[in-house]
């Protein structure tokens, strides 16, 4: 077992200390409870859990809906600002009728229909160096789905330190990509990206198909991680080509020197 | 000796390719690919591909096959072989 495997472990309890679901959650969950390698325990390991999304618009939204209705325990959302027209293309849990209103209520709104068993606690703010630590502390796993680079790696790094798992997904007009870092296996976003990325801009072409397929693939990430189902895109970068539908892993590769987790191995 | 390059993301707005087969006269690294591919294609790939210095710029991913190769390795690439450039994106 991981260093991040064991600190997984005793954040959200053994199978035994939790409580067996009750009827109207199995009936709630019961097509997933038969996903081989799923069950109860699994089930029981996503409502002990808390997940941080960081922000709540076209990717993260999607990922915050699938987790929602997934049954997580706790949804941890961050997005400063008001819901514009131009959202509403990709960001599904906005609605025309919230335009000049805080993006975060409009999420909790929405998700709080779709599944209110599920805790959703939510910060009009963005994420910057005042913030990460405690936002990251506060859960056991991160969605990034950050529309700028900075905050990106300030994530990184609070995972890293902290020895979170980190779904790294990110999208540009049909292209899509995603990856988990887990924190002492396989390479961190800083080794991906040591310096600035040149040329990103923080308004980019896009269609909300593509940000909610990439939203919902980070969720399912969160999900195998966070209950141990299947095998998580660790070391490996999945590359989306909706143009023309190709799928394809690229395996990714520590940097031995990365300035970030070179000391936490 | 022929490899083929794909082009993802902004690399492949900035090129206007989605990919491209290059002819090789010698065995080249892929540093120096991506050197002379950001030669080719103008100002705006040069942007994303190079550093200040002229190099390969250290965030720009590259994948030989379904591997991810850095240009400081100086590996060299092989005939056949198909070269991804990928551009760190963002979009969330």
């Amino acid at each position: 077992m991981s260093p991040s495997d064991v600190k997984m472990t005793k954040r959200l309890g053994t199978a035994r200390t939790r409580r067996p679901l009750s009827a109207e959650e199995r009936a709630v969950y019961e097509w997933q409870l038969n996903v081989a390698g799923f069950s109860e325990e699994g089930q029981k390991a996503l409502r002990s859990a808390s997940v941080l999304v960081t922000r709540v618009g076209g990717v993260g939204g999607a990922a915050a809906t699938a987790l929602a209705a997934a049954g997580i325990g706790r949804l941890v959302l961050v997005h400063q600002g008001n819901v514009h027209a131009s959202d509403l293309n990709r960001q599904t849990l906005m609605s025309a009728d919230w335009i000049g209103k805080p993006r975060v209520e409009s999420a909790l709104r929405r998700l709080k229909e779709l599944n209110p068993r599920v805790a959703v606690e939510i910060h009009n703010i963005n994420i910057g160096e005042d913030n990460v630590c405690d936002l990251v502390a506060s859960s056991d796993l991160v969605i990034d789905a950050a529309p700028l680079f900075r905050e990106r790696f300030l994530l990184n790094r609070a995972t890293v330190e902290q020895g979170k798992p980190m779904v790294d997904s990110a999208m540009y007009e049909l292209e899509a990509q995603l990856t988990t870092f887990l924190p002492g296996q396989g390479p961190c976003l800083t080794c991906l990206y040591p310096g600035d990325p040149p040329g990103w801009r923080r308004q980019f072409p896009v269609f909300g198909a593509v940000s909610s397929m990439i939203g919902s693939l980070a969720a399912m990430e969160a999900i195998k991680v966070l209950s141990g189902l299947g095998e998580p895109l660790v070391g490996r970068l999945l590359l989306a080509d909706l143009r023309d539908m190709s799928f394809r892993t690229v395996n990714i590769r520590r940097n031995l020197h990365c300035l970030v987790c070179r000391d936490h191995r | 000796m022929k490899v083929t390059v794909k082009y993802s993301a902004q690399a492949r707005v900035a090129t206007g390719l989605s990919s491209e087969v290059i002819e090789l006269d010698e065995p080249t690294t892929v540093h120096d690919l991506v050197i002379r591919l950001a030669r080719q294609h103008g100002s705006a790939f040069r942007r994303l591909a190079l550093d200040a210095g002229g190099c390969p710029h250290p965030s720009l991913l590259v994948a030989i096959g379904d591997e991810q190769v850095r240009p400081s390795d100086h590996r060299k690439v092989a005939p056949g072989e198909t070269i991804t450039i990928l551009t760190p994106i963002s979009g969330g």
